[in-house]
């Protein structure tokens, strides 16, 4: 396990290689000019003098091979440096951005499990009947529903009209509840659903009624063989859709004004500040393959085939 | 039989699926009984019905898809099979169940051990595990606890039927199912396991209900055959008796059609068994694949008759269906 693990890490490399080649040089196929971008954000006159100047400053005068060499030698040893807005560097800022986004991804994650499980359990065990068809139409609203539109909605219903919730901000806990459970629906749609399926089917293999067959009951079986076996291919598709939760962050958080990597990769991206996107993207990638390495480990951890032929393959 | 009152018995059982149009029969009243400590075999083709007897025994079917009729009787008490909650009570205990396939009867995600500890309490734990290892070493598994820590998929199909005999016998039931438990083995292995089944009938009492489509086997172990067609059981008797003098046409083409080393030809029964929506026709079902059929059997079902002691046939002739019998024309 420790050597799979390891592996994974080995082929991270590489890979983070191909990524800051690609969104160095495709970032500067953007139009618009950072220097530009630059004197406008601190109300500098353009001139061509002030413009020589400042693209000598962030080292935007060399050919851009040579700024990529550059800036390579600096991301080995773990400077990705400064923000042309902020002029702090470019680790710390994603650093805390990192935190909040994280913190709202988690706690869809969180939404995900609670209610996809609780609606694909009680839409399963009454599989065709009312509240079955119910939770089928709202999976059915809740994949439909473009995340933007829903954060309105929900904004209008939560906070203006009954004022339960906060608009915006970000310092305390009931903050998060809309955002977080904005960017959770479309997943748990998709979820419910998933497991509805997984458990309609798991119910028909001969072990769950060979399990009544020994002299459990029906709920037994269910909870000690249907359930958990539904609940393989959750693990294993929630991995890769961890990306997707992430990418989502970028269009709530700009919803809610949350202070995360999404809100502030779209303010980098208008001020065509290059090291804030150069890093954010190499940060998606690490988080992307470090995601799916854990959803493999824990399938692995859950599903004794997978885990022997590891054990197997070493 | 014989002045005894059988273990098990069956009094009118049936099972329909339930469709759209109504109730479609798949298997017809049956009447079945297991000595104490004997062994009842059920033959037939695939899809005769066999397997679904037995799963109506044990109640196993959902309740919106098949309706079952019919009593069932276990040392003189009825089994509920309309109630899932009481019947909770028998299934494992009382009455228990070996299956064709043990690979897919063990849950992926557990241990073999893990089965055997399912639904103990932890105080319970430390016996059941040593019930667990006693009942699985009588099952002639060498490392007891070795198995136990194995996932089903790492056991081959002889030592996972040995596992699952253990699992369906960890409650001393007083009747065991088997539901053709030879059938995926090579036969060596089958052996194997059927002497095992005989040695643990002498030992403990055990009663068996086997399903086989295999007449070997069912003659090796059975005291009693009861031969299963289209839904229907269309002969019964003992063993040796229905081996003697096979009645049914049915019965006589099993026979004939069964490998042995002594054959130089195997005859071959012609034609099909009906499929389940052809079972409402009129007539005997068998008069399309029979040799002896006359015009009556085609219209009327024939009833189940005495035709000597213990010995009944659902056949409109009798037996006496023509003088292709002793030549065996199948």
């Amino acid at each position: 396990m420790i050597r799979y693990i390891f592996k994974q890490f080995l082929g991270l490399i590489p890979l983070l290689f191909l990524v800051s080649a690609a969104a160095f040089f495709l970032i500067r196929l953007l139009p618009g000019d950072p220097a530009e971008a630059y004197l406008n954000s601190i109300n500098a006159p353009l001139t061509e003098e002030s413009l020589g100047a400042v693209r000598e400053e962030l080292g935007l005068d060399l050919p851009v091979p040579v700024q990529y060499g550059k800036w390579l030698k600096q991301v080995l040893k773990g400077d990705l440096g400064y923000s042309y807005q902020t002029k702090r560097p470019v680790t710390k800022e994603l650093g805390t951005d990192l935190f909040y986004t994280a913190v709202l991804a988690l706690a869809a994650l969180g939404w995900v499990f609670f209610l996809s499980a609780l609606l694909g359990v009680l839409s399963a065990l009454f599989a065709g009947r009312l509240p079955d068809r119910l939770i089928r139409g709202f999976t059915f609203l809740g994949a439909a529903m473009p995340k933007f539109w829903l954060g309105f909605l929900l904004v209008l219903l939560f906070s203006l009209k009954w004022k339960l919730l906060p608009v915006q901000g970000a310092g305390e806990l009931k903050c998060l509840i809309l955002p977080s459970f904005t960017l959770a629906c479309s997943y748990i749609a998709t979820y419910t659903k998933l497991l509805r399926n997984s458990i309609l089917e798991i119910r028909n293999q001969p072990y769950v009624s060979y399990a009544r067959a020994r002299g459990f009951s029906r709920r037994q079986a269910m909870f000690r063989h249907v359930i958990p076996n539904a609940l393989l291919p959750i693990f294993t598709t929630l991995g890769l859709h961890f990306g997707g939760i992430l990418s989502g962050a970028v269009i709530v958080e700009n919803v809610f004004s949350w202070p995360g990597l999404g809100r502030m990769c779209i303010s980098a991206v208008a001020a065509r500040n290059y090291p804030m996107i150069q890093g954010y993207i190499l940060l998606m990638a690490a988080v992307f393959v470090v995601a799916n390495l854990i959803s493999d480990m824990a399938c692995a951890a859950l599903n004794p085939k997978l885990r022997l032929d590891a054990k197997a393959w070493k | 039989m014989n002045g005894m009152e059988p273990l098990f018995v069956t009094k009118g059982l049936s099972v329909s699926l339930r469709e759209k149009g109504g109730l479609l029969p798949v298997v017809f009243p049956a009447d079945i009984a297991v000595k104490a400590g004997g062994c009842t075999g059920i033959v037939g083709e695939s899809g005769c019905g066999k397997s679904m007897l037995c799963k109506a025994v044990l109640s196993l079917f959902s309740e919106r898809k098949w309706q079952v009729e019919g009593e069932a009787f276990l040392k003189g008490e009825r089994i509920p099979l309309e109630n899932d909650r009481k019947m909770d009570e028998f299934r494992g205990r009382r009455m228990s169940m070996i299956v064709q396939d043990p690979l897919s009867a063990f849950d992926p995600r557990m241990t073999i051990g893990a089965h055997f500890l399912e639904g103990s309490r932890r105080r319970e734990r430390k016996e059941r595990y040593q019930a667990a290892v006693s009942v699985l070493s009588r099952m002639a598994l060498k490392d007891p606890e070795d198995v136990m820590r194995k996932y089903a998929f790492e056991l081959s199909g002889g030592m996972l039927q040995r596992a699952l005999m253990g699992l369906s016998l960890l409650g001393r039931p007083e009747l065991l199912i088997a539901d053709e438990p030879t059938t995926a083995l090579d036969s060596t292995v089958q052996e194997e396991i059927l002497r095992l089944l005989l040695d643990l009938q002498k030992e403990t009492g055990l009663s068996l209900l086997l399903i086989s489509h295999d007449l070997n086997v069912v003659s090796r172990m059975a005291d009693t055959i009861y031969v299963m067609y289209a839904g229907r059981i269309v002969e019964s008797g003992p063993i040796e008796e229905v081996q003697r003098h096979p009645l049914h046409p049915y019965t006589v083409g099993l026979f004939a059609s069964r490998p042995a080393f002594s054959k130089e030809r195997l005859s071959v029964m012609e034609g099909r068994p009906p499929v389940l929506g052809e079972l409402l026709k009129a007539g005997c079902a068998f008069a399309p694949r029979c040799p002896g059929v006359k015009e009556e059997c085609r219209s009327t079902v024939p009833s189940f008759e005495t035709a000597g002691e213990g010995h009944l046939v659902r056949c409109g002739q009798k037996g006496a269906w023509g003088s292709h019998r002793e030549g065996g024309s199948f």
